[in-house]
């Protein structure tokens, strides 16, 4: 095991060398520090265990190809062996993203549901990217992602352990993350990493694993062989409608019992769904990342902000009345806007997405001179063209206004194109 | 290993005709023993709380057990001390370990179990005559519709293990754990949680329990000497931990001198008495000791009872001289206003009741000093002395504790009266 | 043999009740005259509940403010033996230095002793008028203080000029505020708080989950029902706004 020092120069392939200034970090397989290279600040995981020749070969394939997507912190460079030993630099994490993990101990909440659903696009988004790329995850895990508490915006870290899909990196994953059939011995790929995928989105909505219940607590003692039942062989959904076995415990699993009723019912059907024994058995049947995608959009089309308490709610515009989840005052749903098949209702201080970008482009708010008045404001950098109930044609400017009025057409885009309803 | 225990119902309890709440066990096989003290809610919203402590207890007892005998010991190897606050409390960025993934998997199972086990009670026993009788209607119907049956028996736990390589301890709401040691002699190894605070605590039926887990741990081969666990009705009748500490040593020392048997006859005595004069709450003491290390603790510990006294004593001293000088000086005043009248009244009270103190002080040092030196013994004295004597004292005597006296404001300690029982 | 022979100490507990005196210059006269003479004789009363009490001793502090604020006596005097000199009133009215004095106090290095074994202080505010200084900064530092969230704040608002509000903000709860309207309402309220916040505030067990602080206050409206010239705030008579809204 060698450790480097403050002051310690490592050799890159690409030619050059980084100075070692301080260990910010470490985990079980290595150490991170910080290091200068040509006066710019970066990181170095530095192998304290390395793996095999394949391994290192793997790492300068991906450097190579370079990062899919700008949510993955990627190796940038590798270093040449010292005595077998080798690590790899890439960028800075900001300091204002934080790990996964302190958001399911909840020691950081996010801003918002916006927020927090910014963050779940952005990781299917990172996840398809990376598919697209022909690679798959090995080490997927709560460390693995950083996030914004305040806009959403996640960092996906430790690429080191992405591979081929097909092969093998020789670091195993930890069962909580993995496929039933990986837990099981089965190599991980684009299926497994769909599963993969449910679990990261469930615990970033719920805080809690979906098979985290009565039956994996009823054990003082976690050992290989439960691991292998609860995570593979045996796992249950804890809301498993048709097998009430493995609930959330009381004084255990307090964030999914307190925030499983809060969701629309969209959502927890389609988790109840990728977690059935049938899509845990069949692989292939899984959710792809498009998929989810439009789900979490339709989500956040039923996202607004509470106009009795300010406060965020989910809308379940199916039901007669709609009522806000944090005060209970009904909210009006007769002003919106109609898109397609979709309905962005309009409430003030409420961010309407209108493309699949995961940037707000609209920002609703009251007319100051007629509170009881609403305005769209433009968020987006894109100009749109408005046409009026009487024909007239009007352009709104990225930052301008327009009211809310009945009959109005707007054009987004050229595909993208609404009616106001009010 | 050897071990003793102890539980008495409360003073306070006996007069409203109440059941004790607290309950504590102490056993040892399979080389680890276990010494846990779980204390019942008071107030009549927590009707069967006593039924609640006795099931943590029993629950943890086993489930520690279990833990002990299924984990694989390795992981506690050669880990120094290492002491988790409560989650809310920990740094940002705080990694969780192995060993912490073991312990919430532990803490976890314990909550779900006593859950399951009261609402078997809850099933099995219906609403008692005295439970209508006493407890209010709202919590009556709560407990038959099953709502917040954990309130119903909610309480405390605190445990110590002592397994054959390693050693931990963890706790959930108040009440102390104190560690005898070589050097420091004493310790309290377990992280407070602040939010236990007066009559508030945390509580195995919060909502978020897992959460409210603190415990430390030690894999390096040294064990604390004894180990003592009091409910709070304990530390709440001796205030300052060093006069329970003090308490402790008196125990141990009794452990040493006399027996096991003995020491378990004088702690049912004491408790009881320590109720009627202390906190009036019951009251629970588990202790885990190795006979050998502690009489090799032995001339340590009485060291540190005379130097507890010692610090006393010379507190004392300072009061005392600033007693006489502000005596004095108000004395000097030649215009004597009402105010200064009441004042002089107060200091010369004060000062009476300053030398009472020392007196019963040097008392108790002198059975310390005693039985320090035996035959060298040579009764404590100073230039203070333990008498009012109305004479002036000498110059030297106010420069030799006046160093002391600029630490204080205007010369005030709050005084606190004593209570020495035969 | 008792282990608590010889050198084991086991302290009294004690639970320490704050009178916090406005004695600006509005308070001159028979307003002040009425707390002096109030207060001295609650004094006996407290010794009384404190001799019979087998759960914790009460011990006094008084703290008057004006243009500063400053302690009676430099401790917590025992009940039996607190003597109380005669307060008088002149100049501003200080509260955001009295909150910020009692924050110092309300701490180990101060007035208080261990947390084991101790209870939770009862503190009464008597105030005729609104704070002159910058009261933010003293009330939010209290707010903090552990001490305070867990005692007993009761807060006597004497005639119209006092300011509710922030009478309010210091107890944390509108019902904690009780006003009087006359000389004689003034110096049996003084009572009857100073009475119960000590009997409640020094027993260990509390009944059902109402804090101590509820239970005081219950206890006092049930009381000042028989005074006249003392009312509960929230017992205002709605017909008296209703003019406006014609």
């Amino acid at each position: 095991m060698i450790e480097l020092k403050p002051g310690s120069k490592v050799d890159l392939t690409i030619g050059g060398q980084a100075t070692v200034i301080k260990e910010l970090g470490r985990g079980g397989q290595g150490i991170v520090y910080l290091v200068d290279l040509c006066g710019q600040k970066m990181a170095l995981k530095w192998y304290l265990n390395p793996l095999g020749d394949k391994f290192y070969k793997n790492l300068e394939k991906n450097i190579q190809s370079g990062a899919p997507s700008d949510a993955f912190i990627w190796p940038e460079y590798l270093t040449l062996k010292t005595k077998g030993y080798y690590g790899y630099i890439m960028k800075l994490r900001p300091a204002n993203y934080f790990e996964f993990g302190n958001f399911l101990l909840a020691k950081k909440n996010f801003k918002s549901f916006d927020a927090m659903l910014a963050a779940a696009m952005k990781i299917c988004d990172g996840f398809m990217m990376l598919h697209r790329f022909g690679f798959s995850y090995q080490d997927l895990n709560d460390g693995n992602f950083f996030i914004d508490p305040s806009t959403g915006d996640v960092l996906i870290c430790d690429n080191d352990n992405v591979m081929p899909q097909g092969e093998k990196s020789g670091i195993m994953g930890k069962a909580r993350y993995m496929a039933p059939e990986v837990v099981a011995g089965g190599i991980p790929d684009k299926y497994s990493d769909r599963f993969s995928l449910s679990v990261i989105l469930f615990m970033l909505f719920f805080a809690n694993h979906p098979f985290e219940g009565a039956k994996v607590v009823a054990c003082p003692c976690m050992t290989e062989s439960y691991e292998k039942k609860f995570y593979g062989s045996e796992a249950v959904f804890i809301y498993n409608p048709n097998d009430k076995s493995n609930l959330p415990v009381r004084g255990v699993h307090q964030n999914v019992i307190r925030r499983w009723p809060v969701f629309p019912a969209i959502l927890k059907d389609n988790f109840i769904q990728q977690f059935s024994q049938e899509k845990l058995k069949n692989p292939t049947t899984r959710m792809i990342e498009q998929e989810w995608q439009k789900l979490i959009a339709k989500v956040r089309d039923s996202l607004v902000v509470c106009p009795s308490c300010g406060e965020e709610t989910f809308l379940d515009t199916t039901s007669d009345e709609c009522k806000c989840m944090n005060c209970g005052k009904v909210v009006s749903i007769d002003r919106y806007i109609k898109i397609g098949s979709r309905s962005l209702i309009l409430t003030p201080n409420t961010k309407l997405y209108i493309d699949n970008d995961n940037v707000a482009d609209a920002l609703v708010v009251s007319n100051p001179q007629d509170p009881s008045m609403l305005l769209i404001q433009n968020i987006s950098g894109q100009k749109w063209t408005a046409e009026t109930p009487s024909g007239k044609i009007k352009e709104i400017e990225p930052k301008g206004f327009m009211p809310v009025k009945t009959g109005i057409k707007i054009s987004f885009s050229n595909i993208s194109k609404g009616e106001i309803i009010a | 290993m050897e071990y003793l225990n102890f539980t008495c119902q409360g003073e306070s309890h006996k007069a409203d005709n109440k059941v004790c709440q607290d309950y504590s066990l102490a056993s040892s096989r399979e080389r680890t023993t276990v010494a846990i003290v779980c204390d019942g809610h008071g107030g009549n919203r927590y009707f069967r709380s006593d039924i609640g402590a006795k099931y943590a207890a029993e629950i943890t007892e086993e489930s520690v057990r279990m833990f002990v005998k299924n984990i694989d010991s390795d992981i506690f190897r050669d880990k120094p001390f290492t002491a988790v606050g409560p989650i809310k409390e920990l740094p940002e960025g705080y990694k969780e370990t192995e060993i912490d993934k073991l312990f919430r998997q532990l803490f976890s199972s314990i909550i779900f179990k006593w859950n399951e086990k009261i609402l078997e009670h809850a099933g099995a026993t219906p609403i008692s005559e005295w439970e209508t009788e006493h407890v209010e209607q709202k919590y009556l119907d709560e407990f038959s519709q099953q709502k917040n049956l954990e309130k119903t028996y909610g309480c405390t736990l605190m445990a110590f293990v002592r397994a054959k390589h390693y050693w931990f301890a963890f706790h959930l709401g108040d009440g102390k754990c104190i560690a005898l040691q070589k050097d420091p002699i004493w310790c309290e190894p377990i992280p407070w949680d602040e939010r236990c605070f007066l009559n508030k605590t945390t509580s195995l039926c919060d909502s978020d329990a897992i959460n409210e887990f603190r415990y430390c741990y030690q894999g390096k081969g040294n064990y604390p000497v004894a180990v003592f666990l009091g409910s709070d009705g304990i530390d709440d009748s001796f205030g300052e931990t060093t006069n329970m500490v003090n308490f402790y040593i008196q125990l141990a020392k009794e452990i040493v001198l006399q027996s096991r048997e003995k020491a378990e006859v004088s702690l049912q005595e004491t408790l009881p008495q320590l109720s009627k004069i202390g906190s009036r709450d019951d009251m629970s003491v588990a202790c885990v000791y190795d006979k050998s290390d502690l009489k090799a603790l032995y001339k340590s510990l009485v060291q540190w009872q005379v130097s507890n006294v010692m610090a006393a004593v010379e507190d004392i001293n300072v009061r005392i001289v600033n007693l006489k000088n502000k005596r004095d000086a108000l004395q000097r005043k030649l215009i004597s206003s009402d105010k200064t009248k009441i004042e002089l009244q107060y200091a010369m009270n004060d000062l009476d009741r300053a030398f009472l103190q020392k007196r019963n002080l040097v008392k108790k040092l002198d059975i310390l000093l005693q039985e320090r030196d035996g035959e060298d013994f040579v009764p404590y004295s100073d230039e203070i002395g333990v008498d009012n004597i109305i004479e002036e004292p000498t110059a030297e005597v106010i420069e030799h504790v006046a160093d002391k006296i600029d630490e204080e404001v205007d010369g005030v300690t709050p005084c606190t009266e004593e209570y020495s029982e035969d | 043999m008792s282990l608590l022979d010889e050198v084991v100490s086991v302290p009294r507990r004690t639970m320490t009740l704050f009178f916090m005196i406005d004695t600006s210059g509005s308070m001159m006269g028979n307003k002040i005259g009425a707390v002096n003479d109030a207060v001295v004789n609650v004094l006996p009363m407290l010794d009384e509940i404190s001799e019979t009490n087998p759960d914790a001793e009460i011990k006094v502090a008084a703290l008057e403010f004006s243009n500063g604020a400053s302690w009676l006596y430099s401790e917590p005097k025992l009940a039996s033996e607190f003597v109380w000199q005669d307060v008088t009133a002149g100049g501003l009215t200080s509260l955001g230095e009295a909150c910020s004095e009692l924050n110092t106090k309300l701490s180990r290095s101060g007035f208080m002793q261990a947390a084991s074994g101790s209870f939770a202080p009862a503190i009464i505010l008597l105030s005729d008028g609104g704070p002159t200084d910058d009261y933010k900064t003293g009330i939010s530092k209290l707010k903090n203080n552990n001490w305070f969230k867990a005692a007993i704040k009761v807060a006597i608002a004497i005639g119209d000029d006092a300011d509710l509000k922030v009478l309010e903000e210091f107890t944390g709860s509108n019902e904690a505020v009780f006003t009087v309207h006359n000389i004689d309402a003034l110096k049996q309220i003084i009572r009857v708080v100073a009475v119960t916040s000590s009997q409640i505030g020094s027993k260990s067990s509390s009944a059902g989950d109402a804090t101590k602080q509820d239970q005081v206050v219950e206890e006092v409206k049930a009381q000042i029902e028989n005074i006249d010239g003392a009312e509960a705030a929230t017992q205002v008579d709605s017909s008296s706004y209703s003019d406006d809204w014609d």
